[in-house]
């Protein structure tokens, strides 16, 4: 960590002399067709995966060939919104070739031609690999990406960077001394509340350490994960698309999983569950993490950048969680009815049990017929990980080398690029298929405990949508959940300022109510309607 | 503007003196001369010619022409583009003759250099101009001649905005001339057309603003915050018709213990007395103290001081009672910071201020009308001012919440009021809390909404601010609130440089306001200028434009009232509002603009319609009074006095006379591919020609007969479709929901495939012909090929016939193909157990 402050306070320090002297930091490039010129944001993985990647590029047979003459340059900015600012002001602002920038507001650009549609992008095959981009990439996070323009057109504008994700993070080594080497990993939010239960109650927690610390950004993970297994993955695309019941409705607040989920996180993160460090409503995120690095809580909701940002902070064995089940779920299903029942399932799904392996294993156990609509809804649901689709690389339309940078994605998305990738961030993941155990089990070895199990994640995974780019929420303003700040309603030590699961959820409903119109107004502002 | 005169005249004699010094340099030297070749063209203001882009198209416009009432404010651009760079423009304004000889002056003519502002980056991503050099401040031409800024570098546009404004007095006709154009030692002549109309715009004012410009501001962007220089920039935004919120000389928010409050508070109410005597002023706000309370609730909550309060209306009720003026009439306040709070559900604090202040208008009112009554029965006048007290408008900007519940005027943005169940919600609640006379909806703007609603950004049209002021008359709304109109320094963000609060570069700083290209500032300073004052920009033209065109549909209507009453009959606005949507129906929708490419055409004839309709009004006593369209044919009902002559296409007409009036009616079937009326109204003095257009050929469906034949399908949950034919109405299309006892009305859906009848993007409604059975409530929703069902609302049709328009723009047809299911769908959540009978006949498309 300190490192990297004293990294960034240089990097300001720097680009501020930039702003306000007129001098140059860097050597002047030309700005042609042979000229790759690159702007990134600084923002949580660091700057130096793509210095590598740029490095190898021009070494790389098919780029030599192609681009005799070619240079390359990495110009960065530590501070979001200054960055942000830079890339916002256009062709005034910069003269790159290739924005990768951590916002996710990329999407009011695209009516406006700002940036370059990428469909032959997605559409190339990757050197030397047979196969196209957007096959070598989780369907789902392919087609979040596109865009419908006003004309009706589909297209796509951005290209993912890093596959970031948020999820469930345990102190392996916090939890081992308190709970023991085999305590079972909860499969179901009702083992989660369970295993919370056992912390507090450990005669073995020597640091009293809570079951969960976790910031107001972080907390409403679960929230989303829980809803989205509750409903599956389609209706939860609904919801961002406007639809219930097949139409453009205000029923979307409607809809079952948000309450239950928010009655989950109520129950097991919730004031009265005292599961929950007090200190997350004073501390700031880097005393938070510290925390939980320490151990002193056992588990926290964060994203995966946090052994990039704090790997000198890191004391103990972390890793991530599969996400638990909520345990409600049994209401949406036909015979799965019991926890014991789910957690047999989820059980059989992290045993990579197929559907009739599953089937066996339940219907010798239970005596009765597992359907295959139960297993996938489990399935799904297990697998389902947080993924944040706002790492995303553009290229302007005013860029002077469009062709080389199309052809750096290319190479940012071939097994060459993305073991780079992996290795400068000490095991992040692309959004591209690859199996680093498989395919590169020296690098593999490399990684942190945390990245090891990410990988393995991995290959069943399936990325939550990411809704910021549907017209509804790019457009119309549309959030997840209207509650600025969940954690304080359910966590403040203040009982008149903390509100009930129900509560919450009836703000919404009571907030886009058809009387008040604001559901139609938001509509057209997506341009869905009028 | 006094001072600004004094100051120009400053300015001119230095000109005076510099041009002497050039006449010697050039004397002195050889006489060399710079010619220089550009194309030089002209347009209207409603299009923002930017520096960089290709206009050749318009390169044949070459006439500088306005059409203009007397007393009204009209502009237009001349523009060049030249080959070699130029040193030096100005332009050369002469008088303008009419056939009759009479004299249209040149000082009717205001010249104004277009400076350009870089819009770097769009915050609107819908902006149909997109980024880049926009002209926006207006700079007077002779001081920026004195600037020496009035050069231009070759393949530039520059543009030269003027204005007319004829004199009250000036004779009705068409005048030419020529203006010359100098571009360093050439000339070009710019042939000039006038058409001034037969209709003076009266002072008076019909629109209240709020143009928020904190004083103190001045200081850092004119380096001149004295009263002078507010009381310049107040008049100044008096002459866009626009009320600045505040009076000079007093800020709205002060301080109680301040040095010479007492003074200034004094100053304030006979500064207040000037300005309701104004008729061109609309709004005045009351200034205010804040404080802070602790409600019912246990809730500390911010509020006004609420005796501070009683002292300010005291001073005005003394002085109105001593100088039998109305101090109250035009008088509201605006809390600050109470802005924006119901946005956010913060309501705690509005309550308890709007509710104290409200109690201190009532018990002061009772409190003087006890003190009066004491000398006998009130006068009118004391009845009026209690009234006025009473009713004073407290502003509050943000939209309507449940949660609220003391009184107040609420300002929401216009996306909140973008259907008339919205609209009706506002009208309900001043209905319910103010009296007759004081229920003014108000909206205001911002850095929402965004394009394509009404803004003032700049990326957006140069008619957006003029168009804004037509959904207000549609609307019925008369208050603009706009939080700040000279935003000098920086807020939230950090764009340009910043010295001491203020920006350095106040012209060269789209981005005041962080977010949003030109919001907070319509005007500049004109320091920089050697003007007193500000200096206006293209988008204040804009507001001025709209103010005015506000009050022409405020002055066709009072026609139409005056009609109403000389016909005995009572006033019908709803008549009024057909007629006027024969002149927005293709501008907007709903409060969305339409930005097609014909845009500023299909506007450009709108205001022609509207001043022929005002002058055939004023001039022939004509009025429309009412368009309606009913089964494929539209009907015009036209009034006017019996020696006025009617005719359509030419053709002489007649009509009912009654106690000298004469009333025609006129129908107009849908069945050509164009179908309009084209009518006359003649006097011996005046002839007036009005084209109203209805649109295309309407395409008559029998719903029942394309059942019949297949190419309508119909599925019923729980009921059937047939066809019934009844002696009266023929044919029709029965849909029979048959609810069984135990379920809700809600469930049961009629869904009609009308993928067969092609109804694409280029037909804006449908209209269906519906015998209800009984009064019962359905939802509508219609879905196109790629999409999903989209609600068009809920209907209540009563027993009998009922005829239902829906907009096709509803369902986005642009984006999701053809119309293919219409879903009628009962909306009734009561149970039943019996059947419920809807009968379509004809389905008119097209519009």
């Amino acid at each position: 960590m300190r490192k990297q402050v004293v990294k960034r306070s240089l990097a300001l320090g720097a680009c501020a002399v930039m702003a306000f002297s007129g001098v140059g930091c860097k050597e002047k490039v030309a700005n042609d067709e042979n000229t790759l010129e690159m702007f990134i944001c600084d923002f949580g993985y660091g700057t130096e995966w793509l210095e590598a990647q740029a490095e190898e590029f021009k070494k790389t047979d098919w780029v030599t060939a192609k681009y005799p003459e070619l240079k390359v340059s990495v110009d960065s900015l530590a501070d979001q919104a200054m960055a942000n600012s830079k890339i916002m002001a256009g062709e005034q602002g910069n003269t790159a070739d290739l924005l990768f920038t951590a916002s996710e507001s990329g999407y009011i650009y695209y009516e406006s031609g700002m940036y370059l549609d990428l469909t032959s992008v997605y559409d190339s095959v990757i050197p030397n690999e047979d196969v196209k981009v957007k096959d070598k990439m989780n369907e789902i996070k392919y087609t979040d990406r596109l865009y419908t323009t006003d004309n009706g057109e589909e297209k796509i504008y951005s290209f993912p960077w890093v596959n970031g994700f948020a999820g469930l993070f345990i102190n392996l080594t916090a939890k081992n001394e308190i709970l023991g080497a085999d305590y079972v990993m909860p499969r179901t939010s009702n083992e989660l509340a369970k295993m919370c239960e056992d912390i507090k109650a450990s005669a073995t927690n020597s640091k009293d350490a809570y079951p969960f610390i976790s910031s107001s950004t972080y907390y409403r993970t679960l929230f989303t994960i829980w809803w989205a297994q509750y409903e599956g993955l389609d209706e939860y695309a609904n919801y961002f698309n406007g639809i219930a019941d097949g139409e453009l409705s205000n029923k979307i607040f409607e809809q079952k999983g948000r309450l239950r989920a928010l009655e989950e996180l109520e129950r097991i993160m919730g004031y009265d569950s005292q599961n929950v460090n007090p200190l997350s409503q004073e501390l700031d995120f880097m005393s938070l993490q510290a925390h939980f690095f320490n151990g002193t809580a056992v588990m926290m909701t964060n994203g995966d950048w946090l052994e990039t940002e704090m790997s000198e902070l890191i004391k103990g064995e972390i890793t991530v969680m599969k996400n638990p089940v909520i345990s409600t779920i049994t209401e949406k299903l036909s015979v799965v009815k019991s926890e014991e029942e789910l957690a047999f399932v989820v059980q059989c799904v992290d045993e990579n049990k197929d559907v009739t392996a599953t089937q066996a294993a339940f219907n010798e156990r239970f005596q009765k017929e597992l359907t295959p609509s139960d297993y996938e809804k489990i399935y799904n649901a297990r697998n389902l990980l947080n993924s944040w689709n706002v790492h995303e690389a553009y290229i302007p339309s005013y860029s002077t080398a469009k062709e080389l940078a199309k052809d750096f994605l290319l190479f940012m998305a071939s097994d060459k690029g993305i073991e780079i990738f992996m290795r400068e961030t000490s095991g992040c993941q692309t959004a591209f298929t690859y199996d680093a155990e498989t395919k590169n089990p020296e690098l593999f070895n490399s990684f942190t405990t945390l990245q090891k199990d990410h990988v393995k994640m991995g290959r069943t995974a399936i990325p939550l949508h990411d809704m910021a780019q549907t017209r509804l929420v790019a457009y119309g303003g549309l959030k997840n959940l209207t509650a600025v700040n969940l954690q304080a309603n359910f966590l403040s030590s203040n009982a008149a300022a903390r509100k009930s699961a129900n509560a919450v959820y009836q703000e919404d409903i009571e907030y886009y109510k058809e009387e008040n119109g604001r559901f139609d107004i938001m509509l057209r502002q997506a341009g869905l309607k009028g | 503007m006094k001072n600004k005169k004094t100051h120009r005249i400053l300015a001119l004699t230095l000109s005076a003196l510099t041009l002497g010094a050039s006449v010697m340099a050039s004397a002195c030297k050889d006489e060399a001369k710079t010619e220089v070749d550009a194309t030089v063209w002209t347009a209207s203001s409603s299009v923002k010619i930017k520096q960089e882009e290709d206009y050749s198209s318009m390169y044949g416009n070459k006439e500088l022409s306005f059409t203009v009432f007397r007393n009204e404010n009209e502009s237009a651009q001349i523009l060049f583009n030249p080959k070699s760079d130029v040193a030096a423009f100005d332009l050369t304004v002469s008088d303008l003759t009419d056939a009759n000889g009479n004299l249209l002056s040149k000082d009717s003519f205001s010249v104004f250099a277009q400076k350009y502002i870089e819009v770097k980056s769009i915050s609107d991503p819908k902006t149909p101009t997109g980024a880049g050099m926009y002209p926006d401040a207006l700079v007077p031409m002779e001081n920026y001649v004195d600037s020496k800024e009035n050069a231009c570098t070759s393949g530039d546009n520059q543009g030269l905005w003027i204005k007319i404004k004829p004199s009250k007095t000036q004779a009705a006709g068409v005048y030419t001339g020529t203006f010359q154009l100098k571009l360093d030692d050439s000339t070009y002549d710019v042939p000039v057309k006038v058409e001034v109309l037969e209709y003076t715009l009266s002072d008076a004012k019909h629109t209240k603003q709020d143009f928020g410009l904190a004083w103190q501001r001045l200081e850092g962007t004119e380096l001149d915050s004295t009263v002078e220089m507010q009381e310049a920039y107040y008049e100044f935004m008096l002459d866009y018709r626009v009320d600045s919120g505040g009076l000079p000389g007093m800020e709205t928010n002060y301080d109680p213990n301040s040095e010479g409050i007492e003074e200034r508070l004094d100053n304030w109410v006979e500064r207040l007395a000037e300005a309701t005597l104004d008729e061109r002023v609309g709004f005045t706000r009351i200034p205010y103290v804040n404080s802070s309370a602790v409600d019912e609730y246990g809730n500390t909550v911010t509020c006004v001081n609420i005796s501070q309060l009683r002292k300010v209306l005291t001073k005005m009720m003394e002085y109105s009672v001593e100088h039998n003026i109305n101090l109250f009439s035009k008088a509201g306040t605006y809390f600050q910071s109470l802005d924006e709070r119901t946005l956010k559900g913060d309501v705690d604090d509005c309550n308890y201020t709007y509710k104290t202040t409200r109690e201190l208008y009532q018990t002061m009112a009772e409190e003087y009308r006890a003190e009066w009554e004491q000398n006998g029965e009130l006068s009118e006048f004391q009845e009026t001012v209690l009234l006025s007290l009473k009713n004073i408008r407290d502003l509050c900007v943000g939209m309507y919440v449940d949660t609220m519940t003391s009184p107040c005027t609420y300002v929401p943005l216009l996306t909140y009021m973008s259907s008339d169940s919205l609209i009706a919600t506002y009208q309900n609640w001043v209905d319910t809390h103010y009296d007759e006379g004081y229920r003014d909806l108000w909206t205001y703007t911002c850095e929402n909404p965004k394009i394509p609603y009404p803004t003032y950004h700049i990326e957006d049209t140069a008619l957006s601010a003029r168009m804004f002021s037509w959904m207000m008359y549609e609307y019925n709304i008369v208050g603009n609130l706009l939080w700040q109109y000279a935003l000098g320094g920086p807020r939230g963000g950090e764009y340009g440089a910043v010295q001491g609060g203020y920006f350095q570069d106040q012209y060269n700083t789209a981005r005041k306001f962080a977010r949003v290209n030109g919001d907070g500032f319509l005007v500049y300073p004109g320091r920089e200028y050697g003007v007193y004052g500000p200096v206006a920009s293209v988008r204040l033209e804009g507001v001025l434009d709209g103010n005015e065109d506000f009050e022409f549909l405020y002055a066709l209507e009072q026609n139409y009232i005056a009609r109403a009453a000389a016909k005995n009959v009572a006033y019908n606005d709803e008549h009024f509002d057909n007629v006027l949507a024969q002149l927005t129906k293709e501008l907007y929708t709903g409060i969305s603009y339409n930005y097609t490419e014909d845009y500023i055409e299909i506007f450009e004839n709108s205001r022609k319609i509207l001043n022929n309709l005002l002058l055939m009004s004023e001039n022939c006593g004509v009025v429309v009074e009412n368009i309606t369209s009913e089964k494929g044919v539209v009907s015009v009902t036209v009034s006017a006095p019996e020696a006025t002559k009617i005719s359509v296409d030419g053709v002489l007409k007649e009509g009912t006379n009654e106690n000298g009036i004469v009333t025609y009616r006129f129908q107009i079937p849908l069945v050509n591919d164009e179908n309009a009326l084209r009518l006359t109204a003649k006097t011996e003095a005046y002839e007036y020609t009005v084209a109203l257009d209805f649109g295309a050929k309407l395409q008559v469906v029998s719903l029942a007969g394309e059942f019949e034949g297949g190419k309508v399908a119909v599925t019923l949950d729980g009921g059937e479709a047939n066809v019934k034919t009844s002696t009266q109405r023929g044919k029709g299309l029965e849909l029979l929901y048959n609810v069984v006892g135990g379920e809700e009305l809600s469930g049961h859906t009629a869904v009609l495939d009308l993928s067969a009848l092609n109804i694409d993007k280029t037909q804006a409604y449908i209209t269906l012909n519906i015998v209800a059975q009984e009064d019962m409530k359905i939802t509508v929703a219609g879905k196109a090929k790629n999409g999903v069902y989209i609600s068009a609302g809920t209907v209540e049709l009563k027993a009998g016939e009922n005829e239902v328009k829906i907009e096709l723009s509803e369902f986005n047809l642009t984006k999701n193909g053809n119309l293919q299911l219409l879903r009628l769908r009962l909306a009734d959540d009561t149970v039943a157990d019996r059947s419920y009978t809807l009968t379509l006949y004809d389905m008119l498309v097209g519009g």
